[in-house]
């Protein structure tokens, strides 16, 4: 079966530092990325800020073009961005950001603005008020707040207007960055809910960007862990969680706080995330890997599979062919 | 006595109550976990007993430390305690440093205000702290702007700059909010060592119970401008009595179990300008009926040694069979 979104040798690189003598530095924020999504599927990208998770995001939805490599959908090349055809296929995709209050417009009814995509894509126009009254009570807003405006509502209740706007236009693919990480706690169990429904109910199929394992883990059934713009492990949900094989996953999985557990036990990543704009040579882990040996500096591992499971990793290659 | 001692601590802004009478106990190097959702007052309590709140709010009640009262008291008064015996840390270091001067100057202001170190000494103290906190070439690194720096890196910063004054207090207002995974760790990490090292006392505000949990002595849940719990961790965290204490818990994914739909607390935190009448959750908890609705429930102690306002906490059986 053709998956439903798939890129090929994804690479996003950014001109940064460009000074009139010195020579410009290239970031490579995505540097490589092979990954598919199968219909009604969600899968997990998880990361720290700058492993180039929003990035990727951005260019799964045609936002931005790669640098190199192609997104293809349902197996056919993505339409450049601004193109009629690009546009047509944009009402089958939509982004849903973290912060809601910045995604909406503070001097328009939350009615208005739900009904905006239908409007656009020319959708249900005879029908609007009927359909935005149903996107409403599907994502769990009474009625009455259509006349309401952005700061009028909670975070969880703005957050609630994005999806439903992200609905109109029946995607069938949602890219979610940070969704509910600008939530609070009670709040964010409620939104995780509603986007698992959309998944259990209409099948949609979703993309979910966060720094937050605990809710990856809940709401995703496969998990990819990106680190300085690569894949660097990539399981199903259960499995990369409960048995992490990069040391980097493990160490993130390890530093996850853990209600009664205290401080021990836990792997301390030595250093900060590397710029990268100065990728380490060799696996770009190796110099905070507590598993590295010398020749981790010198050769990039290949993303293969071990034991069910993608991981780039030269130890662990080794430990397989010994 | 306690160290600090905050008695019916209330804060109104523009008329708005929006701390309803806080009594909070610190005892000298022990450290506090401050839990609740955005505007539960969690963050407002020691801005207020610092005195840093703006203009507008009105404080009312006592913070004394050591016995010396800190509500109305000069600013000068104020001043010798803020940052020299009780210093605060926020959730984003780079809005807290100042971009246009070097590190190495705005951590010597700290020891020239609150411990007289000026020049070399100044500076020998600085990189001293900056070691401390485990900033890589402290020595070198000392004159580099905070732009030069990561945002885990700010945060040591900020904690060296907190440490200059050697508190005997430090407030944690979301240390690690805005960190990376990994960073977060190393933050906790950090906070919990010179805890060790100094003997100073900590509060450390948080939404985040596992990072509370894994770092203080006991925790004070809070819900809209109350204390609704507080207990010692281990009992807290086994068995919390407080129907929003137990929300909470419920709400935060299981890694280890099924994954299954959350269980979020229905509803949302009350707006401060209209309270529902008697217990401020009591729109939201499953366990309310008409009386919740009406009284107001005091903060009572229980046979655990933590304390609970709420007129049907969560009975001890079926608190064992959940976590059974």
């Amino acid at each position: 079966m053709t998956p439903l979104l798939q890129t090929r040798g994804l690479v996003q690189r950014y001109v940064t530092g460009k000074s009139l003598f010195g020579e410009a530095d290239t970031v490579r924020a995505v540097d490589g990325i092979d990954l598919s999504v199968r219909e009604g599927e969600i899968l997990g990208i998880v990361g720290e800020s700058g492993s180039g998770k929003s990035t990727l995001g951005r260019m799964l939805l045609g936002l931005e073009v790669p640098h190199q490599g192609e997104v293809l959908w349902q197996g056919r090349p993505m339409p450049s961005p601004r193109t009629a055809a690009w546009r047509e296929l944009r009402a089958q995709m939509q982004l849903i950001f973290q912060d809601p209050l910045a995604a909406l417009d503070r001097r328009m009814t939350i009615g208005a603005q739900i009904a905006e995509p239908l409007e656009i894509h020319d959708i249900d126009r005879a029908n609007a008020a009927d359909r935005v009254a149903e996107l409403m009570d599907r994502v769990g807003l009474r009625p009455d707040q259509a006349r309401s405006y952005p700061h009028e509502l909670s975070g969880g209740q703005r957050q609630r207007v994005v999806i439903a706007r992200a609905l109109a236009s029946r995607p069938r693919f949602l890219v979610c960055d940070e969704p509910v990480s600008a939530l609070d706690v009670s709040i964010q169990a409620q939104v995780v809910n509603l986007l698992r429904d959309l998944q259990e109910r209409d099948g949609l199929t979703m993309v979910f960007i966060s720094h937050d394992l605990k809710v990856v883990r809940n709401i995703c059934d496969r998990v990819a862990v990106m680190y300085l713009g690569r894949v660097v492990e990539e399981a199903l949900s259960d499995r990369i969680f409960s048995d992490p094989r990069h040391p980097y996953t493990q160490a993130l999985v390890s530093s996850i706080p853990k209600v009664g557990q205290g401080l021990e036990g836990r792997i301390i990543l030595p250093g900060e995330p590397p710029n990268p704009a100065c990728r380490p040579s060799g696996c770009a882990f190796h110099p905070r890997c507590r598993a590295a040996v010398t020749a981790c500096a010198a050769t990039e591992p290949a993303l293969e599979h071990h034991d069910g499971r993608l991981a780039a990793c030269l130890c662990l290659s080794e430990r397989e062919a010994a | 006595m306690a160290f600090v001692s905050i008695r019916d601590l209330r804060v109104a802004f523009s008329g708005v109550p929006v701390l309803h009478g806080i009594d909070l106990d610190i005892a000298r190097g022990e450290a506090v976990g401050l839990v609740g959702e955005s505007g539960c007052g969690k963050s407002v309590t020691w801005l207020a007993a610092l005195g840093l709140l703006p203009g507008k709010a009105r404080v009312t009640g006592s913070v004394t430390l050591d016995g010396e009262e800190l509500i109305g008291a000069s600013r000068r008064a104020v001043e010798k305690v803020r940052g020299a015996r009780i210093a605060m840390i926020f959730q984003d270091p780079s809005s807290s440093l100042n971009p246009v001067h070097r590190i190495g100057r705005q951590i010597g202001e700290s020891l020239a205000l609150h411990r007289g170190l000026r020049g070399a000494a100044a500076r020998a103290e600085a990189i001293r702290l900056l070691d401390m906190v485990g900033i890589p070439s402290a020595a070198k690194r000392i004159d580099l702007y905070p732009h030069e720096f990561s945002g885990g890196q700010c945060q040591r910063i900020m904690i060296a700059m907190a440490l200059a004054g050697q508190p005997d207090l430090l407030i944690a207002d979301e240390p690690t909010t805005a960190l990376d995974a990994t960073i977060q760790a190393q933050i906790l990490d950090l906070l919990a060592r010179l805890r060790h090292e100094t003997g100073m006392a900590m509060v450390f505000i948080s939404h985040d119970l596992g990072a509370v949990s894994s770092i203080c002595d006991r925790a004070t849940v809070m819900y809209a401008g109350r204390i609704v719990e507080r207990a010692e961790i281990g009992a807290l965290f086994r068995a919390p009595m407080h129907p929003y204490t137990r929300g909470l818990f419920d709400a935060i994914p299981d890694l280890d179990a099924e994954r299954a739909r959350l269980a979020p607390i229905e509803g949302t935190v009350p707006d401060p300008k209209a309270l529902p009448a008697g217990c401020a959750f009591s729109p939201r908890c499953v366990r309310a009926n008409g009386f919740c609705r009406m009284e107001e429930p005091d903060l009572k102690p229980q046979p655990n040694g933590g304390e609970v306002a709420c007129f049907y906490p969560i009975p001890a059986p079926q608190r064992e069979e959940a976590f059974a």
